[in-house]
C-alpha cells in the first residue's frame, strides 16, 4: 500500500497508488480514525496522520502543474476552511495566496446553509445581487439581514453565494480563466457565480500533486 | 530640530551577503546599529533567494530560508547605517527568488508590494504578529517551487 492524503477540514481525500487501478476517494473527517498512517499528506488536518507532510500550496502547485497544459494559468482552490491559489507565467510560479483568515470557512458556511435551509444549490439561478462580505462567518449576518428586509431565504443564501464567489476572484487577481478546485467545484450555483470562465477540476488536484510528488521521490507509477 | 535622518555615510553590508542562518543574520544587524563601529570582514556568499524588508516581529519565520539568502530592504539600510536611503531599500536582485515582507498595517508595505510587482521571481508577503501556518507554508512552497532548497543542497 502507498496510501496519499488530502486531509481537508470537513472531508479527506485518498489514493491509494499501490492498488491495482487507483482511483481516488472521499471520506467525512469525522469518520477518519486518530491511529490512521499514511505515506505522504496534505491539507489542514494533514500533520496529525503522517511523517511525511507536503504544504498545501505546494500540492496544489505541483497538481496544477500536472492537470494544466497551459505555461500561463491561475488555478483558486475552494476548500471548507479556506482559499488559496497560484498563478504561473511562461511555465513559472509568478504569485500565490492563501487567505485562511478572511477567507474563513467560506465552503464550510455555504455547506451549512444549504443544509439549514433545505437548498439544493443545483436549482438555483445566479442572483443579481450579492453584497460585500468579510468572510464566511461574518459575511452571515448579511444573509439575516436580507430575509428581515423581505428577501426570500433561497435568493438570499444566493447572494451569498455570488458574494463569496467574487471575493475569491478578486483575491485570485480576476484572471480571464481561472481553474478551480476543491469541494466547491460541486457547487454549481458558486462555480455559475464567478464573473469569469471558470474550468473546474474536482477536489482531488492537491491529491494529484502527492502523486506526482510521490512519483518523483520514490518512482511510484 | 531636526526630523530627518541624514545619515548618510555607508558602513558596507556584509552580513546581508554572508552565509549565515537568516535568524541570526537579522539579530546581529538589529545589535550592529547599537554602535557606531564598523563591520567586520565576512566573505559574501553565492546568493540562492533573497529576503527584503524590515526585521519581523516574529523571527520564526525567517527560519525557512536557507543560509545562502541575501537581505535587501531596510533591513540592509540598518546594517549601512543609511536608514532613510531609498535608493538602498528600493534595489533588488531581479535573478534571485525573492519575498518582499512587510508587516500588515505598516507603511513599507506599499513598497513592498510595488517592488514585488517589478520583481519577475517575486512574492509579497505581509504578516501581522505571528507567523501563522499560511505564511509559513507561503514561504515554504515559494521557495520549493522557486528551485530554492534544490539550489541550497
Amino acid at each position: 500500500m502507498m496510501l496519499l492524503a488530502d486531509f481537508g477540514t470537513t472531508y479527506a481525500k485518498f489514493i491509494d497508488l499501490a492498488a491495482a487501478n487507483p482511483t481516488p476517494y472521499l471520506e467525512p473527517a469525522k469518520n477518519i480514525s486518530r491511529e490512521l498512517r499514511v505515506d505522504m499528506a496534505t491539507g489542514h488536518n494533514g500533520t496529525r496522520f503522517t511523517d511525511h507532510y507536503i504544504n498545501e500550496l505546494t500540492a496544489l502547485a505541483r497538481g496544477g502543474e500536472h492537470l494544466i497544459d497551459e505555461e500561463d494559468f491561475t488555478l483558486l482552490d475552494c476548500g471548507s476552511r479556506d482559499i488559496k491559489f497560484v498563478r504561473y507565467e511562461k511555465g513559472r510560479l509568478a504569485d500565490m495566496g492563501w487567505n485562511a483568515e478572511c477567507g474563513a470557512s467560506m465552503g464550510f458556511t455555504i455547506e451549512l446553509l444549504g443544509r439549514y435551509y433545505n437548498i439544493d444549490y443545483n436549482q438555483l439561478p445566479v442572483p443579481k445581487k450579492s453584497f460585500s462580505v468579510t468572510c464566511g462567518v461574518l459575511g452571515m449576518s448579511q444573509i439575516f439581514d436580507e430575509i428581515t428586509a423581505g428577501s426570500g431565504e433561497e435568493n438570499a443564501v444566493a447572494s451569498f453565494v455570488k458574494s463569496i464567489a467574487i471575493n475569491a476572484y478578486r483575491f485570485s487577481g480576476e484572471p480571464d480563466r481561472l481553474y478551480l478546485s476543491g469541494g466547491l467545484c460541486d457547487n454549481p450555483l458558486f462555480v455559475k457565480s464567478f464573473p469569469g470562465d471558470v474550468m473546474g477540476l474536482g477536489r482531488f488536484v492537491l491529491l494529484k500533486g502527492l502523486a506526482v510528488l510521490a512519483k518523483k521521490e520514490n518512482g511510484w507509477p | 530640530m531636526t526630523t530627518r535622518n541624514i545619515e548618510a555615510t555607508p558602513f558596507g553590508t556584509p552580513l546581508c551577503k554572508a552565509e549565515l542562518a537568516l535568524p541570526e543574520k537579522i539579530e546581529r544587524i538589529c545589535t550592529s546599529i547599537q554602535t557606531t563601529a564598523g563591520h567586520g570582514q565576512l566573505p559574501a556568499c553565492q546568493a540562492t533567494a533573497g529576503f527584503w524588508g524590515v526585521p519581523p516581529r516574529d523571527f520564526s519565520m525567517l527560519s525557512l530560508f536557507p543560509d545562502t539568502t541575501h537581505v535587501y530592504g531596510w533591513s540592509r539600510c540598518m546594517e549601512n547605517k543609511t536608514p532613510a536611503d531609498l535608493e538602498l531599500e528600493s534595489h533588488f536582485n531581479p535573478a534571485l527568488p525573492t519575498i518582499f515582507f512587510a508587516q500588515s498595517f505598516c507603511a513599507k508595505t506599499a513598497l513592498a508590494k510595488h517592488l514585488a510587482s517589478q520583481h519577475p521571481r517575486a512574492l509579497f508577503l505581509d504578516c501581522d504578529i505571528t507567523a501563522g501556518s499560511s505564511v509559513r507554508a507561503k514561504i515554504q512552497a515559494f521557495l520549493e517551487l522557486s528551485g530554492v532548497y534544490d539550489a541550497s543542497c
